[in-house]
């Protein structure tokens, strides 16, 4: 019988002034050339268990763990991560925090100069890298100047040019928009299927990556593990993309893991109790909430929006799609005043944003940024909504806020020592804390779960049902149709698309939904709907 | 020799070092302010030449933006030009009265005087010519580059100052990131202490983003060394420290202690000397290889010889004819003197900006010939 390449044996680690441990006796086996998909709630252990793989855990954070590991017959808890380098490479979520050189080709060769390694095999090791990840043409490129999806593939190059037998990926995709992370996941699957290389991987967003993944490891809140094939795994634990989903409502046998798999059930046996059933909204007489006519705006020269023109109407919930790089964010800081345009004009609630005070704006505004934690500065949550009130001479409260957000049990809680899900909830509450009618998120699904992302959809939609608007830039096509009334589509600082979010998600080919690309019907984007329309049918 | 040539970078790192060198001397040699105004004029556009051949490599590229220098330079400007204004009301010395500050002012209480502002105004344009050297130099500058060409020994620390550089730019987008969300969270500085929402958030984020590079660079082998250990963690420690303290001591005693310099600077040198004695024990022994070598280019030599040309003309001046490049507006304010010749030799400066010129004009006309096919 095989040795398997990686074991796990019975690992118990608990940080340093933990109370609970984050891993739980855990055991398991890879074999060489398997690709192992880690999956489970934000703050399970994801993140701690693939840092036990090269000894960052415990040689970087401390703490106490008992249990042996074993990597290709090394031990990393005894050698230590920089050791272990040219056994396991380890990929972060952020590529950026993880450059070291200005050029690509460089950062490829800084493992292999630390090495002390002649030449001619740098040079060997490099080009290898370069082509095993496709990547030769960017070689020259300032890394400061690649696209979100080149610069995970570049961190990836960079830590194969050490050979290692296994490669570690924490959340890879998670701030890629659609297009990027297929890039990333398509040349993981060339490393895994071409070179044999094990890979171990953690995603949230499973449908971008189920399809691919020989077994899953969930981990559970409590710490318990389950391990099997996806198919199983997805069966009977709460997280599983879209189209599983669907088939476990309709009693798919196997269960889809992917759009082509779906879509041959869809194919051979139409469910036939789902009708369609007009759900487009009737036309919002509602006035603008925000305005953009005419945009121009440039960074530094290089031009981001084109004489953009579009519209959100009150009490709707809009999303902003498009590609990194297509203006979005631009496109939110304007709004809320933070840019103002080159050429045309922006209006926010009436107020023209050339013309008026970000003092002024601030009260009608309320803006979450990319990473929440921007935002959160005080010792509880209560202080953070307080000092949002205080700002606004408004007098201390929040409490139906809190309770709206379910952030009441956390109210005396430290944000910095909850999980992401909630701080991103408290950096919510912090902005809507000062009442303003307008509420704009930029990326708010980073780093959440499908729980979470749930959670974050019935907040969104209790603010709305309150006469709120809310606009959000999001690469979450899943959120998007869940979430959206409207979508507009850009695209190298144009509008592309702008509608319904229905007809917009069912038109696109990348921005659409697993659900709109199963059925190709305006009236199922979501679980949800496919779920009424059963209900409705009974 | 086996190479690997950058095609990011213009100019070979010893070369713009030149250039570096002969710029920041003439900065910090004169204090006319003529001489100090083209110094400015001609780094800004060595500056501008360089970012706008690079923007049209990047054309055509998206996300091609990296870091947004101009807030940072702006806030230096600022902060250079209020600091200038009231050093300026705080000297008191000068014949041309302009008006009289009340003397229960603590520091600027007293006569506010033309020479007095002048002076002032002179440190800042000279702060400013710096500030503007160095602009133009980063525009250029591969700092990888210059990294490799530090001794082996020397790596591991010339690794965490350049580390420290690249995290300067992040740290001030950071800031920025934070003031926009607060500022339209209603926040609004008026004490010290409205600094905490500011402070705060950007302390947690620079420890956290120093740790996941930290945990990256550890991954990779960074810790991983072939080198033999020469000094104990213990020793390590004793050396850093003991070095950085007597140098404290060798400094303070030039302001504290004037009359016995000697024995101050002999402390200092000692200190500095310590430091980097540890530091090179540290590292040595490392075996550490370097995948590309930085190739000379036909533009270095013109640029170098320039430079040099440049230091060694300022150079002679200074040594044999002070008074070409000096200039005080005390007692009275004059106009400063101005020599064509050292202004030309300023002005030399740019020449960096005109072989950028020339590349560009001759990588047109290469790519406009038509292809000539033979055979």
């Amino acid at each position: 019988m095989n040795q398997p390449l990686i074991s796990l044996n019975n690992i118990t680690y608990t940080y340093p002034s933990a109370k609970q441990p984050a891993l739980r006796n855990l055991s398991l086996d890879v074999e060489a050339g398997e690709f192992l998909l880690v999956t489970g709630v934000s703050g399970a252990g994801k993140s701690t268990l693939l840092r036990l793989f090269n000894g960052l855990v415990p040689h970087f954070y401390g703490g106490h763990l008992s249990g042996s590991v074993r990597v290709a017959g090394r031990d990393p808890i005894a050698l230590g991560p920089g050791e272990m380098s040219d056994t396991v490479g380890l990929v972060f979520q952020d590529p950026e925090a993880q450059f070291v050189a200005e050029i690509v080709e460089d950062e490829l060769a800084f493992a292999l100069e630390n090495a002390g390694l002649p030449m001619p095999l740098m040079r060997k090791r490099v080009e290898e890298s370069l082509h095993a990840l496709s990547i030769e043409h960017l070689r020259a490129r300032r890394v400061s100047t690649l696209s979100g999806g080149e610069r995970q593939r570049v961190a990836i190059a960079a830590v194969l040019t050490l050979q290692p037998r296994v490669l570690v990926l924490d959340e890879p995709t998670s701030q890629l928009d659609p297009q990027s992370a297929e890039e990333v996941l398509d040349a993981l699957v060339k490393l895994n299927t071409d070179l044999g290389l094990t890979i171990i991987l953690s995603e949230h967003r499973l449908e971008r990556v189920v399809q691919y993944a020989d077994r899953i490891l969930y981990i559970g809140m409590d710490g318990e593990t389950q391990l099997g094939t996806p198919r199983d795994i997805l069966s009977h634990t709460p997280l599983a993309p879209p189209v599983t989903q669907v088939g476990k409502l309709l009693n798919w046998t196997p269960l889809p893991l992917s759009i082509k798999e779906g879509r041959r059930f869809v194919q051979e046996r139409p469910p036939v109790n789902l009708h369609y059933s007009d759900h487009s909204p009737a036309s919002n007489p509602s006035p603008d909430a925000a305005s953009l006519e005419n945009v121009w705006f440039s960074y530094d020269g290089r031009e981001v929006l084109r004489g953009l023109s579009m519209s959100i109407r009150q009490g709707e919930i809009t999303a902003l799609m498009g590609r990194n790089g297509a203006g979005k964010t631009t496109i939110l800081k304007l709004i809320v005043g933070l840019l103002k345009p080159g050429r045309g004009s922006v209006h926010t609630l009436d107020k023209d944003t050339r013309h008026v005070s970000l003092d002024t704006l601030s009260k009608l505004v309320g803006y979450v940024p990319q990473q929440p934690d921007v935002l959160l500065f005080a010792d509880t949550v209560q202080a953070e909504l307080d000092f949002t009130r205080r700002s606004h001479g408004l007098p201390p409260d929040g409490a139906q806020l809190m309770q709206t957000l379910g952030l009441t049990p956390y109210r005396m809680a430290d944000p910095r020592d909850l999980s992401v899900g909630e701080r991103q909830r408290v950096a919510i509450a912090a902005v809507m804390a000062g009442d303003p009618p307008l509420l704009v998120l930029d990326e708010p699904t980073r780093g959440l779960d499908y729980l979470q992302k749930t959670a974050l959809t019935h907040i969104l939609r209790a603010l709305r049902d309150e006469g709120k608007t809310a606009i959000l830039a999001t690469h979450d096509v899943e959120l998007a149709a869940r979430l959206a009334d409207r979508v507009v589509l850009l695209g190298d600082g144009e509008v592309v698309a702008d509608g319904p979010a229905r007809e917009v998600m069912t038109g696109s080919l990348v921005f659409s939904s697993q659900v709109s690309k199963l059925f190709h019907d305006p009236a199922l984007i979501t679980v949800e709907d496919v779920e009424n329309s059963l209900a409705a049918n009974q | 020799m086996w190479t690997r040539e950058t095609s990011a970078h213009l100019f070979h790192s010893g070369s713009w070092a030149c250039w570096l060198a002969a710029a920041m001397f003439a900065s910090l040699s004169t204090r006319n302010p003529f001489y100090l105004l083209l110094v400015i004029a001609a780094a800004l556009i060595v500056r501008n030449a360089i970012n706008n051949r690079q923007r049209a490599a990047n054309q055509g590229i998206v996300g091609a933006s990296g870091f947004q220098s101009a807030p940072l330079i702006r806030l230096v400007v600022t902060v250079t030009l209020v600091v200038a204004l009231f050093k300026g009301l705080s000297f008191h010395i000068g014949q041309t009265l302009l008006f009289n500050i009340p003397d229960w002012l603590p520091v600027l209480g007293g006569p506010a005087t033309l020479e007095g502002l002048t002076s002032a105004g002179i440190d800042a344009l000279q702060l400013l010519a710096v500030l503007a050297v160095f602009t133009a130099f980063s525009a250029g500058a591969d700092y990888y580059a210059l990294l490799r060409s530090v001794p082996a020994a020397m790596h591991g620390a010339g690794l965490i100052t350049s580390i420290a550089i690249t995290f300067v730019p992040q740290t001030i987008e950071r800031w920025s990131e934070i003031r926009e969300a607060q500022s339209l969270r209603g926040h609004r500085v008026r004490r010290v202490t409205d600094l905490l929402p500011l402070v705060m958030p950007l302390l947690a984020g620079g420890m956290e983003r120093s740790m996941n590079l930290a945990e990256a660079m550890e991954s990779r082998g960074f810790s991983r060394s072939s080198a033999k250990r020469t000094l104990s963690p213990l020793l390590v420690q004793l050396g850093l420290a003991g070095g950085l303290a007597v140098t404290l001591a060798g400094t303070a005693m030039f302001a504290l202690l004037p009359g016995v310099p000697l024995l101050a600077w002999l402390l200092t040198i000692t200190g500095i000397a310590l430091v980097g004695f540890t530091l090179w024990a540290v590292g040595a022994g490392t075996t550490r290889t370097r995948y590309r070598r930085s190739v000379w280019r036909a533009q270095d030599t013109p640029l170098t010889i320039c430079s040099l040309g440049i230091l060694a003309v300022l150079l002679v001046f200074k040594m044999l004819a002070p008074s070409l490049l000096s200039y005080t507006p005390f007692l009275r304010v004059s106009i400063p003197s101005f020599d064509p010749i050292t202004a030309l030799v300023i002005c030399a400066l740019v020449v960096p900006a005109l072989i950028v010129r020339v590349q560009a004009g001759f990588s047109i006309t290469t790519k406009s010939q038509p292809a000539r096919h033979t055979g």
